[in-house]
């Protein structure tokens, strides 16, 4: 449309109207039944499609990452762990590696998988022992099982008076 | 810096195919032939307590290898590795870079498609310097958390800049006469992955 | 690859089998045998899982005769149902529902535990759950691994030998009058 004038340009109400419904139709063409054709039909489903797209672009990042877990945890229970002692222990061996790329090399490369599998399980252990300390028992307890696998536990000096 | 390991040849068939036998668990119900061996009167030492739940703690026993011999292991591994590259006796390496906030595992000849714009022109070689892991059939260098310069180069080219098809973003909330309504098209770039070098300087 | 007989073919064809489990449930809690059935079922074990992918394999339940609850769940547990007709609401405990039909039990739990849409009835197919341990020859054939059981299975105090038994730490000792009720 020409405006040759303001008061023209202000007067006029947009576009035509039949190109405004096109615009709207042209989304809803692949619909089913008379929504491709009836604006009054359409203009409603396209309005709700493109709701419903917004959102799944959203969740879509999140469906992706529960895939991606759960597709990890499989990979690490076939090397005889569980998906958080994997996750925490190559975090604390700085490892950066994102859950995308961890469940794509548990599918497409197996064995650089199980190396990262192999290095988190040791740090399991390392952790694990720092954790359970030097041998001895905590001030003031008495632990069979601390004696019974540590028969050369040193005792400490309360529970010995005791 | 670098953790890596020297894997076996072993066959990676996902499927497990052992056929297990044993699958009938000899079950409860065969007691009469141990209450059988029971009756014949065999000495146990003085002082032997049988196995409970006390016996053993209850948590599985860990055993580190010897930090002497693991150390000795651990350069071997490192020169195995380094004449395994230095010998290129290795097929098609991959690679884990960070580029443009995400994690890709590339090979050569990949084409990765980046939601963004980058700063370069096309045709124009860049280096992808954040190279999180390499691997290849025998060996995978893990960084920790990134490889060294000098270790690993993964370079690729520009071919394409572009944008991406339009998206709706729209908002609507129904009985309350609101609604937004934006077409969002976003900038895209299309990068070749040209080589993926690894140098034998692993320490 | 080195290995003369490795081809990507048969990689791939063995990457989408279905294979063949069986889980043995004597002495076991359902509940815990059925979480292993529905993971193996719905082929969440796999790095390859995706949902609408149906990768699920098949898993065979033994012994089920000789589950094992805890607490006072054969007496307290309480299966509902509804004919559908006018005062057609049924209620058994598990004990009278373990007695009628040895599987129902395990079968109601694995059944409970897959996800709610339209494979769940296909997954529920490759269950296959036997009373005891008579298992047709052609499901024997197929069978290519063993499931780890959740518990171990407990000794009974006839199966421990004299010696053990008396050797066993005790608090007290009795005294030779004492009276047994």
């Amino acid at each position: 449309m020409v405006f040759l004038s303001l008061s023209r340009w202000i007067r006029s109400r947009g576009p035509d109207r039949y190109w405004r419904v096109q615009e709207v139709l042209k989304h809803a063409r692949h619909f089913r039944g008379r929504k491709n054709r009836c604006f009054r039909l359409a203009v409603r489903s396209v309005r709700r499609a493109f709701v419903f797209a917004t959102k799944a672009r959203k969740a879509k990042k999140r469906i992706m990452r529960t895939l991606w877990i759960s597709r990890i945890a499989a990979a690490t229970r076939e090397h005889g762990m569980k998906y958080p002692a994997l996750i925490h222990n190559l975090l604390k061996c700085q490892v950066a590696l994102n859950r995308k790329v961890l469940s794509d090399l548990a599918i497409t490369e197996p064995r650089t998988f199980k190396s990262l599998a192999s290095l988190a399980k040791r740090r399991r252990e390392e952790g694990f022992l720092v954790a359970l300390g030097d041998k001895g028992e905590p001030e003031g307890i008495f632990s069979r099982i601390v004696h019974s696998q540590f028969p050369d536990a040193t005792l400490n000096p309360e529970s010995v008076a005791a | 810096m670098t953790a890596s390991v020297v894997r076996g040849c072993g066959q990676l068939l996902r499927c497990p195919s052992v056929f297990c036998k044993g699958y009938l668990r000899p079950g409860f119900l065969n007691y009469a032939a141990l209450c059988h061996q029971s009756s014949q009167p065999s000495k146990l030492p003085v002082g032997y307590v049988p196995e409970t739940s006390l016996s053993k703690p209850p948590w599985p026993e860990v055993k580190l290898p010897d930090p002497e011999e693991e150390k000795k292991q651990n350069i071997d591994v490192v020169h195995k590795v380094n004449d395994l590259i230095a010998t290129g006796q290795y097929g098609r390496l991959f690679a884990v870079v960070h580029f443009a906030s995400r994690q890709w595992k590339v090979t050569n000849e990949d084409l990765i498609l980046i939601e963004n714009h980058i700063d370069a022109e096309c045709g124009e070689r860049i280096c992808l310097e954040k190279v999180l892991l390499v691997g290849s059939e025998n060996f995978s260098l893990i960084g920790r958390p990134l490889l060294g310069k000098d270790l690993v180069r993964v370079e690729a080219t520009v071919i394409e800049k572009t944008e991406c098809s339009p998206k709706v973003h729209m908002v609507f909330w129904k009985r309350h006469r609101f609604q937004k309504k934006k077409f969002i098209v976003q900038p895209q770039t299309v990068l070749r992955i040209n080589s993926i070098e690894v140098l034998p300087n692993l320490s | 690859m080195t290995m003369a007989s490795f081809t990507k073919a048969a990689q791939q064809w063995a990457t989408f089998c279905r294979s063949w489990y069986v889980i043995d449930a004597t002495m076991q809690p359902p509940g815990k045998i059925a979480s292993i059935c529905s993971v193996h079922l719905q082929g969440k074990h796999k790095p390859i899982y995706h949902a609408l992918s149906d990768c699920g394999d098949h898993v065979v339940v033994l012994n089920t005769k000789h589950i094992a609850f805890s607490g006072n769940k054969w007496e307290q547990k309480v299966y509902s149902s509804h004919t559908g007709y006018p005062g057609g609401f049924k209620q058994v405990t598990a004990a009278q529902l373990h007695l009628k039909d040895p599987t129902a039990i395990i079968k109601l739990a694995v059944y409970g535990m897959l996800p709610r849409n339209l494979l769940r009835r296909t997954m529920m197919q490759r269950l296959h759950i036997f009373p005891d341990d008579n298992i047709p020859e052609d499901i024997i054939k197929n069978i290519t691994e063993e499931l780890p059981q959740p518990r171990i299975v407990p000794k009974r105090l006839n199966e421990y030998t004299q010696e053990e038994k008396e050797s066993f730490p005790r608090l007290w000792t009795m005294p030779e009058d004492y009276r047994i009720k």
